[in-house]
C-alpha cells in the first residue's frame, strides 16, 4: 500500500516535470540537486546554461516559478537574492529526496560548476 | 521559437506595429497642419498681442487644445489596438491546442483583450490571457491562466501538485507557449478532481 501512494506521487511529479518547459525544468533539477544550498540569479543562469540575460530570467521564469511556489527567494541585499527550491512543495520535496538518495554524482557536477568562480 | 504559426504571428505583429507607427507619424504631421494652418483662436482674449505674448497666444489656444485631444485619441487608439487583438496565426495556434487537449465538448470563446474563456463540460473553467512580448521575461506569447473559483478545502495542495499557485480560491499560473498543451491538460485534470470532491 505504501509503495502505491509513493508511486502515485512519483507519477504526479513526472507529470508536473513533463509539463514544464526546458528552462523551468533545468532550474528545478539543478536546484533539487544542490538543495539545501541556494544560489544567486547569476549563478543560476550559468548553472542551467541560460543564453539570455539573467535579469530576464529573474523577472520572467523565476518569478513565475515563485508564483507557483516551486522555488523560494530570499532577498539578502537589495541586489542579491538567494534562490532555492521549495522543499515544502508536495511534489518537489519528493524530487529533493530522490536527488539526495540517488543523485550524488550529479550533485558533484553541479557543485563543481558553482565553485569555478 | 519553433512553432511556425507563432513565428508567423510574431513577424505579422512586428510588421503591423511598424506600419501603425509610421501611420501615426503621418497622422501627427497631418493633425499639426490641420490645427495650426487656419487662424489661431486664442483662449485669453488680448486685443493686440505683441512680442512673446503673441507666441504665448499660439501655445495657449483652442488649436493646441484640439491638437492635444487628437493626439490623445490617436495614442489611446494605438494602445487599444495593441492590447485588444491577437494576430490570427497565434489565435489559430491557441485554439488548436486548447481544442485538441480539451475535446469538442469544451466551450472556448475568444474575447477582446486576447482572452480565451474556456468552460469545461462540468461547469468549471478558466481564462487564458495572452501577452505578446512580455517585458519582464522577454518572451513572445506568454499566457496567464486564472481558473474559476474552487471550493475544496485542500485547494493549495491540489494547485501545487498540478504546478499552479492559488489566489482568491482560484488556480493561477503563467504558462509559456511550449507549455500550453501539457499545463492546460494538468489544469483540466485538477479542475475535474476539484469538482469530484
Amino acid at each position: 500500500m505504501e509503495t502505491d501512494t509513493e508511486n502515485a506521487t512519483i507519477y504526479e511529479l513526472l507529470q508536473l516535470m513533463a509539463s514544464l518547459n526546458d528552462t523551468r525544468r533545468a532550474i528545478l533539477i539543478a536546484l533539487a540537486h544542490i538543495y539545501p544550498r541556494s544560489v544567486s540569479g547569476v549563478q543560476l543562469s550559468r548553472l542551467i546554461g541560460y543564453s539570455g540575460k539573467s535579469r530576464s530570467l529573474y523577472r520572467g521564469v523565476i518569478s513565475h516559478l515563485k508564483e507557483n511556489e516551486m522555488i523560494q527567494i530570499d532577498q539578502l541585499t537589495p541586489k542579491l537574492y538567494a534562490i532555492r527550491i521549495n522543499n515544502e512543495h508536495p511534489l518537489l520535496s519528493v524530487l529533493v529526496d530522490l536527488c539526495k538518495v540517488h543523485g550524488d554524482a550529479s550533485r558533484a557536477v553541479y557543485l563543481k560548476a558553482l565553485e569555478e568562480e | 521559437m519553433e512553432d511556425s504559426l507563432l513565428k508567423q504571428a510574431k513577424s505579422l505583429y512586428q510588421d503591423r506595429i511598424r506600419i501603425v507607427l509610421s501611420l501615426l507619424i503621418i497622422g501627427v504631421t497631418v493633425t499639426v497642419y490641420v490645427f495650426y494652418s487656419s487662424g489661431i483662436v486664442a483662449l485669453i482674449q488680448d486685443s493686440t498681442p505683441q512680442g512673446w505674448t503673441a507666441g504665448l497666444e499660439v501655445v495657449v489656444s483652442y488649436n493646441t487644445f484640439g491638437f492635444a485631444l487628437a493626439l490623445i485619441l490617436m495614442v489611446l487608439g494605438y494602445r487599444f489596438w495593441t492590447q485588444a487583438f491577437l494576430p490570427s496565426p497565434a489565435t489559430v495556434y491557441t485554439l488548436g491546442v486548447l481544442r485538441g487537449i480539451l475535446g469538442p465538448r469544451a466551450s472556448i470563446k475568444m474575447t477582446l483583450g486576447r482572452r480565451f474563456r474556456v468552460t469545461l463540460p462540468d461547469g468549471s473553467g478558466f481564462v487564458l490571457r495572452c501577452t505578446i512580448h512580455d517585458r519582464g521575461s522577454n518572451e513572445w506569447f506568454l499566457y496567464h491562466v486564472v481558473s474559476t473559483e474552487i471550493n475544496t478545502p485542500d485547494i493549495r495542495s491540489l494547485a501545487l501538485r498540478h504546478g499552479f499557485g492559488v489566489e482568491n480560491r482560484r488556480l493561477i499560473g503563467t504558462v509559456s507557449h511550449e507549455e500550453l498543451h501539457a499545463r492546460t491538460a494538468l489544469l483540466a485534470k485538477a479542475l475535474s478532481l476539484a469538482s469530484e470532491s
